[in-house]
């Protein structure tokens, strides 16, 4: 199963209307939180709103995660273990107040286990393949800020 | 190495989670006594979730052999914390525990699924075996005499995570496993004190192993005896308790001396002898660190602490950075609701604002005022976004010290949030070392 998250606050129907059209081409459900998106998909199995348990239970169960450049997705696919293959929202076409998921995603993009797709039309490529690399525990430096967030505390 | 399983319902009754630090030699015969013992209808409707918590072993032999088992992970060092992302990872209205050193005995999911309504927590009865063929070492027959006396646990109130059942309600209500104590018990007694039923499965049995070697059973009694002065060390008193308790530890030699040449469990004079050796050994060197403790210097003075992040990514950056709140009681504040059963503390909701959406900006600020008064913290630490700038700012009116931690999202330069943060905080991290360099911020390291 393929879950695609696009997260809360903003609708991101590039992104879900291209998945929509590939539903019919690879033989893999979609399970897709598509946020406030009032549109039909009738492809995807569409849930609107997931709590933050049901949502974790559908990372966990999928095989891979589509979404946008979010750092509570990346985070959550990391944390299961999860590929993730990213469409960065672009401010451009009014998808976010400015182009940070551009810039998140240049930066991940060397992470093992992120697969950026630059446009709509890199997804398909990505889908379908079955060795995309798996992410690595990451947070090497994140020690060192816990460090000294404690120091402050503590003093 | 197993029949395949039927396919699981979509929701499953019940989740048998196993935490895993590289021991994939013990957790393969976990996992093996649990299946092989089961039949398929037994399994129906079951999850088992190994949960790994940082091994730097490769986990394919278990991918491969138990296709069926979720592996999740969890970076967080700790049964405790791997046991929470296992319970988050699951909605089965059952959870129950095993650990990946123990075996169960057949049928052992069949028992749990006869006895799960017996209480709210069913302390199953954990039995000993050797890994290495006779004679004991001084460890093994030591344990062999000494451990997991579930049923003398059971009257005190806990049971052990090798082998307990819980349901979800009762896990919701009582709230997360804590680090850095022993944390099944604390746990329990945490449900008991919310009218939460306990009681002794004495037939659901695991059988766990003896520590093999002296290190082994030297390395177990150091993390518990820190556990528990880290638990007890606030207390009023607890230094005189402390050594009180250290002089008691010396002293059971004697009268467990008996249990051990009493005991019907040893063979021979050997195993006797090397068990009492161990005995005096152990209980000696626990009652030197717990005077060296008792002696020590103390410990800082808890501080309150008030952390503010909006839902989603803001929220889990939070997640990843607040084992540095350590001891320091904190309360937690955010925009999503449904994330308070993570925190396992308390936690409110407070309405959401942000550039596009300034509606509720008084209500957000009403809220966060009646807060800080209310709480009084020491700290407030934020990671964003708009409530959590605010939060700062009122903060300072009370003279309470402002964390602001960037958004790893901000890769560019600052957010507007953090660029208003870094006026009010007296620590600004940005999680870039170019951005903070831009924005006159620090850096530290970065949770991604």
């Amino acid at each position: 199963m393929i879950f695609a998250t696009v997260g809360t606050q903003l609708p991101y129907p590039r992104l879900i209307r291209a998945l929509d059209r590939l539903a019919t081409e690879i033989d893999e459900p979609i399970i897709a939180q598509t946020g406030p998106d009032p549109r039909p998909y009738p492809n995807l199995d569409l849930r609107l709103y997931l709590t933050p348990s049901a949502f974790r239970a559908l990372v966990s169960e999928a095989r891979l995660i589509v979404a946008h450049a979010g750092v509570g997705t990346i985070l959550t696919a990391r944390d299961f273990g999860k590929p993730l293959v990213l469409l960065p929202r672009r401010h451009a076409e009014g998808e976010h107040r400015n182009d940070h998921q551009m810039a998140t995603a240049r930066e991940v993009a060397r992470h093992p286990g992120i697969h950026v797709a630059w446009e709509a039309s890199d997804l398909a490529r990505l889908l379908m393949r079955r060795d995309l690399s798996l992410p690595g525990p990451g947070g090497t430096s994140r020690p060192q800020l816990v460090q000294r967030i404690r120091d402050f505390i503590d003093n | 190495m197993v029949e395949p399983l039927p396919a699981c319902p979509a929701i499953p009754e019940a989740a048998i989670i196993i935490p895993h630090l590289d021991d994939i030699s013990r957790l393969m015969c976990c996992l093996d006594a649990l299946f092989t013992g089961s039949k398929p209808e037994d399994l129906l409707g079951i999850e088992v979730i190994v949960v790994d918590n940082g091994s730097t072993c490769t986990l394919a032999t278990i991918r491969a052999a138990f296709p069926q088992v979720r592996l999740i992970s969890e970076a967080r060092r700790g049964a405790a914390h791997a046991r929470n992302r296992g319970a988050a990872a699951s909605s089965a209205p059952y959870l129950w525990f095993l650990d990946a050193d123990c075996r169960p005995m057949p049928g052992w999911i069949r028992a749990a699924w006869q006895s799960r309504d017996l209480a709210d927590i069913v302390a199953g009865d954990v039995t000993l075996f050797d890994e290495t063929p006779p004679q004991r070492s001084g460890a093994q027959a030591f344990e062999t005499v000494f451990a997991f006396d579930v049923a003398r646990y059971v009257r005190k109130g806990f049971g052990v995570t090798a082998n307990l059942l819980t349901t979800r309600e009762m896990f919701d209500r009582t709230g997360l496993f804590r680090a850095n104590r022993p944390e099944d018990k604390d746990w329990c007694l945490r449900a008991r004190a919310l009218g939460g039923t306990l009681c002794h499965a004495p037939t659901l049995r695991v059988a766990h192993p003896t520590r093999r070697c002296w290190r082994d059973l030297h390395q177990k009694w150091r993390r518990l005896t820190d556990e528990a002065w880290h638990e007890s060390r606030n207390r009023p008193l607890a230094r005189l308790r402390w050594m009180a308790r250290a002089v008691l530890v010396a002293a059971s030699v004697g009268p467990h001396a008996v249990r051990v040449i009493t005991s019907d469990r040893l063979n021979g004079p050997t195993e006797r002898s090397r068990a009492l050796a161990t005995l005096s050994r152990i209980r000696l060197t626990r009652a030197g660190w717990m005077i060296r403790q008792a002696l020590g210097p103390s410990a800082p003075r808890p501080k309150s602490i008030l952390a503010v992040a909006s839902g989603g990514g803001h929220w889990q950056q939070l997640m990843q950075i607040r084992e540095s709140f350590g001891d320091h009681p904190a309360y937690y504040l955010t925009t999503q609701p449904g994330l308070r059963a993570e925190t396992g503390t308390a936690a409110s909701l407070i309405p959401d604002c942000n550039r596009a959406g300034l509606r509720n900006l008084p209500r957000t600020v009403i809220l966060l005022s009646w807060h800080m008064i209310r709480r009084r913290p020491s700290v407030v630490i934020s990671t964003g976004a708009l409530p959590g700038v605010i939060a700062l700012i009122l903060a300072r009116m009370i003279g309470a010290r402002t964390i602001w931690i960037d958004s790893v999202a901000n890769a560019e330069r600052m957010s507007m949030s953090g660029r208003l943060a870094r006026h009010v905080s007296h620590l600004c991290l940005a999680q870039w070392e170019h951005v903070a360099r831009e924005a006159g911020a620090d850096f530290a390291g970065s949770v991604l």
